[in-house]
């Protein structure tokens, strides 16, 4: 198999992230240098204006090649503009080409596109947000670094082999570990970028176990069966050889395991999740929304790609409680319900004391991976229909989650720089100081807490539904009391922000490109609450390609 | 005794002076050039299985660049000689002892239970060209083209980060800060 010029359209997102990320490291060098407050600033805001920008332009281009928004239909006319676009669509998503991967290792299929696109768009909401800020030390590498992050998460979306995985995920965390610890005076941010160091390499090293277990069965596998090749590293090819081996064996159920071990550290579920408070709380508030929700959006998809493409054979009931018997813990799908279980309650508990805004969201962000982790127990249904339901929900959950935790990290992020705390005491008040951040505040928080018409309450609603049809009914009612749970913390920060006196009246500011930012993200909020057959049709694609 | 099996003698004992060197002497430079010398009699096994890859990829990365990193450290901390201190771990020399015996063991008894060390089903042909470097080279910039490229992003973005959390403090403000 070998890269074709054909292949070149398909991967162009991810060309033109690294061309920014090139761009963005080297513009720096044509600034002026100086050690004053304004050439600093103007530094930071030509770094910033320049990496908004691109990400702008490379999620437009994403968004025509994907053709979710407008189709070239065959026969129009042909001139420059329909070129263009007609060879931008030929690599996307609809194009036949997108039934195989690139060299086996890069799928650019439906559920690639929507990662992407979030992906991108969750980076271009963040360096928005970072733009009016106080002028960071070397903008042109923070700037490199997020989109360099950016790049990874996009490969992680569409990796369909498991070195590129790998790669995938250390792209991704490398820059994320650099950009926690980023202010390294802070002694919470260089905490937090150690202990994301130490940890991500640890679920590293669990990961490449894992890895090295499925790829030490698969290969035993095409040995045995007179098959060889070098692509034994492949998804589809592992499914294959299972298939064709049999009873599935001890080794491979424990290479799973620790595949998912090591991708669930990355998405905060329970018994992994020991990091995520820290991290959260230490790292520069902007950061900790793209943590929080680009890269949980990348590790969810490659999760549910991991685990449907690779491990069917493995597949099971969605019981683990009742009946009380043994042998209904059965295949992933069990375990993910356990651990959805476990993580819906840890999560949502441990919120309930918390003193410190971020570190109160951090906690709300890992009981949402439990949410996030019944779509994926809905594969365990027996109807096709049902399991499509599974990954339409995911999926929708994972957009919603994005928009309204950059929206709401974003509104602490503007407080945390009048104020330079990120207590909830800081909020304090928050409605006379500013009323329009704590109008934007209240639709973020609502849509967390799940209250109708915002998109979170339509997220939750749609993962209960496919979590009941596949027959995890208990995990759906553990998720409706974990909801009820969670109102009490949400609407402590709204306490704060409405009914607590400020200490003082001064208004908090909202510069002008943080304003925009939130608007957008709240919109979007609002948008897909009220319409969500926007975003579900798009969705719908996905079930043609992994909905096998 | 075959060609092959006095040169396997000669250098199997040129490595295990080369182990035992390193361990035993107390300058640090003289245990990073007895390292050397170990990474260069491995080297030369891996000639005698037949890959002339591994031989030329522990010559260049483990003899040339990871020991110029280890010589560099130890210079620049000027540790060539630390002082004979007593272990923080009660019994790590013994414990380590016993674990490497028992690895030794494992080994040693894998090797008479398997039986050979004969390369299992393929010919002889199919595993030359399999380390062959020119294969390898073009498995590279083919088959893996995708992850091999994008080692080298990894790569790129691991150096930016080191140059920014290594940079000097640059502003007042931010000096203030510091402890």
């Amino acid at each position: 198999m070998q890269f074709a010029l054909t292949d070149v359209p398909r991967i162009l997102p991810e060309i033109l992230l690294l061309v920014l990320a090139l761009l963005v490291l080297g513009s720096d060098v044509f600034e002026r240098w100086a050690n004053t407050d304004a050439a600093r600033t103007e530094q930071h805001r030509a770094s910033a204006s320049l990496a908004a920008l691109g990400l702008g332009m490379i999620l437009i281009i994403a968004l025509i090649q994907s053709g979710y928004v407008y189709r070239l239909p065959d026969d129009a006319p042909i001139n420059f503009l329909t070129n263009i676009v007609r060879n931008l669509q030929n690599g996307g998503p609809a194009s036949e080409l997108a039934t195989t991967p690139i060299l086996g290792a890069f799928a650019t299929d439906d559920l690639t596109m929507i990662g992407r696109l979030v992906v991108i768009a969750a980076a271009f909401l963040t360096v928005l947000l970072t733009y009016d800020a106080r002028p960071t030390a070397n903008p042109g590498e923070f700037y490199t670094l997020i989109i360099g992050s950016t790049l990874g998460m996009c490969l992680m979306a569409g990796s369909s082999e498991l070195i590129m995985t790998f790669l995938a995920i250390e792209l991704t965390s490398i820059p994320l570990y650099v950009l926690a610890g980023y202010f390294r005076n802070d002694r919470q941010s260089t905490e937090a970028g150690m202990k994301y160091f130490l940890f991500g390499a640890m679920s590293s090293g669990i990961l490449l176990y894992g890895m090295s277990l499925t790829y030490g069965y698969a290969a035993t596998a095409a040995v045995t069966q007179g098959s060889t090749g070098n692509n034994l590293t492949q998804f589809e090819r592992i499914r294959e050889l299972v298939a064709q081996a049999g009873e599935p064996t001890v080794l491979l159920t424990l290479g799973m395991l620790f595949l998912i071990a090591g991708i669930g550290y990355k998405v905060t579920v329970v018994p992994f999740h020991g990091w995520s408070p820290d991290v959260y709380q230490g790292a520069p508030t902007p950061i900790t929304a793209f943590i929080a929700t680009a890269s949980k959006v990348a590790s969810f998809i490659l999760l549910f790609r991991l685990l449907t493409t690779t491990f069917p054979v493995l597949t099971g009931a969605a019981d683990v409680i009742i009946p009380v018997e043994a042998s209904t813990f059965t295949g992933w799908t069990s375990l993910l319900a356990l651990l959805a279980f476990l993580t819906l309650i840890v999560g949502n508990l441990a919120a309930l004391p918390q003193t410190n805004a971020k570190r109160l969201l951090a906690y709300s962000s890992i009981a949402h991976a439990g949410f996030l982790l019944m779509g994926l127990v809905a594969w365990s249904a027996s109807l096709a229909m049902d399991r499509e339901a599974g990954i339409a929900s995911l999926l929708y959950y994972l957009v919603a989650y994005t928009v309204m935790n950059l929206g709401v990290f974003g509104v602490l992020y503007v407080v945390d720089q009048h104020t330079r705390s990120d207590e909830i005491s800081v909020l304090n008040g928050l409605a006379r100081r500013n009323l329009g951040l704590a109008v934007l505040f209240t639709i973020f928080v609502f849509s967390l807490a799940g209250i109708p018409p915002l998109s979170g309450f339509f997220a939750k609603f749609y993962v209960f539904m496919a979590a009941w049809q596949a027959g995890a009914e208990w995990l759906v009612i553990v998720g409706l009391i974990t909801t009820i749970i969670s109102l009490y913390y949400y609407l402590r920060l709204l306490r704060a922000v409405f009914i607590v006196p400020p200490d003082t009246d001064a208004p908090i500011p909202t510069p002008r490109w943080m304003a925009t930012s939130l608007v957008l993200s709240a919109l979007l909020v609002i948008v897909l609450g009220l319409f969500p057959n926007i975003i579900l049709t798009i969705i719908d694609n996905v079930q043609a390609v992994a909905g096998r | 005794m075959t060609f092959e099996l006095m040169m396997f003698l000669i250098t199997a004992v040129v490595a295990l002076t080369g182990g035992i060197g390193m361990v035993m002497f107390k300058n640090t430079v003289h245990s990073a050039l007895f390292l050397l010398l170990n990474f260069f009699a491995i080297s030369v096994l891996f000639l005698l299985l037949q890959s002339p890859f591994l031989f030329a990829i522990q010559l260049t990365v483990y003899a040339g660049a990871i020991m110029v990193l280890f010589l560099f450290v130890v210079m620049l901390l000027g540790a060539e000689r630390i002082e004979d201190t007593t272990d923080k771990l009660a019994g790590q020399r013994w414990l380590a002892l016993v674990l490497a015996l028992i690895l030794l063991i494992q080994s040693v008894a894998i090797n008479l239970i398997t039986g050979s060390n004969e390369p299992p089903m393929q010919e002889l042909e199919t595993l030359a060209l399999l380390s062959d470097p020119a294969t390898l080279g073009a498995e590279l910039f083919t088959t893996y083209l995708l992850p091999f490229q994008i080692t080298g992003i990894i790569l790129l973005v691991g150096i930016v980060g080191v140059v920014v959390l290594n940079q000097r403090v640059r502003t007042a403000q931010d000096k203030g800060q510091i402890n």
